[in-house]
């Protein structure tokens, strides 16, 4: 339910992961990498991850929000390497019985996702390059 | 030096901007026992100066989990550098 891979990311792989009769809500969230930052024309993206420690994160998210939101069922799927503009980056499935815990909880995810779990981005422009966390 | 003062080994692994900054991703390394999280980063920190230049404070795992300063390294332990995630730092 909580990987990190180099494969391409397909959001409907990650929607069929928490998809149930009992749940009459998915949210998806889709990360893509933007073309332009603070003013710069992205070339491409290099995601790089701790991946032991962003599965066991990740996990960490979703344990978080089984407590708060007790009926969600989540799935993140984190892409690494090489990325180009346009291409998703993250997936994140939320299936609820209701839309409304849906909505929260994959807001939540997206949120802490980017607070504590170890994953960079690496932006290459056409004039250099720069690490964001 | 007597050899049984070094009886913590530890393996650090170094990721984005400070991969570069290190120039490499993995190093072992021996320490005293009793060495903390926090002795250990300003062993490295002497080391590259270049650290100083990182606009967020570095965060450091301990065998996957977040530590503080004041943890002790146990012979086997992981340590990873970690640039803070989420922010907007450049290096």
């Amino acid at each position: 339910m909580f990987e990190v891979t180099e494969q391409v990311l397909d959001a409907n792989v990650v929607l069929r992961k928490v998809a149930a009769d009992t749940m009459g809500a998915v949210v998806t969230f889709v990360g893509i990498v933007r073309g332009f930052s603070e003013g710069r024309k992205v070339l491409y993206l290099e995601y790089e991850a701790y991946k032991e420690m962003a599965e066991k994160k990740l996990a960490e998210v979703g344990q978080e929000i089984s407590r708060r939101w007790p009926t969600v069922k989540v799935a993140v799927t984190h892409r690494v390497g090489h990325l180009e503009v346009g291409e998703a980056a993250v997936v994140i499935a939320v299936a609820a019985p209701h839309r409304g815990e849906a909505f929260e909880a994959c807001k939540y995810a997206i949120d802490r996702l980017k607070e504590i779990v170890p994953i960079w981005k690496k932006e290459v422009w056409e004039d250099g390059e720069g690490w964001i966390g | 030096m007597l050899l049984e003062e070094y009886q913590v080994r530890l393996v650090l692994r170094f990721f984005a901007g400070l991969r570069d900054i290190a120039g490499q991703s993995q190093m072992q390394l021996e320490v005293p026992e009793g060495t903390t999280v926090g002795r250990l980063q300003d062993l490295l920190w002497a080391r590259y100066p270049q650290t100083a230049s990182m606009a967020s404070p570095v965060l450091i795992a301990v065998n996957h989990e977040y530590a503080n300063p004041a943890t002790q390294l146990q012979d086997g332990d992981e340590i990873a550098f970690l640039p803070p995630v989420g922010g907007g730092q450049h290096v």
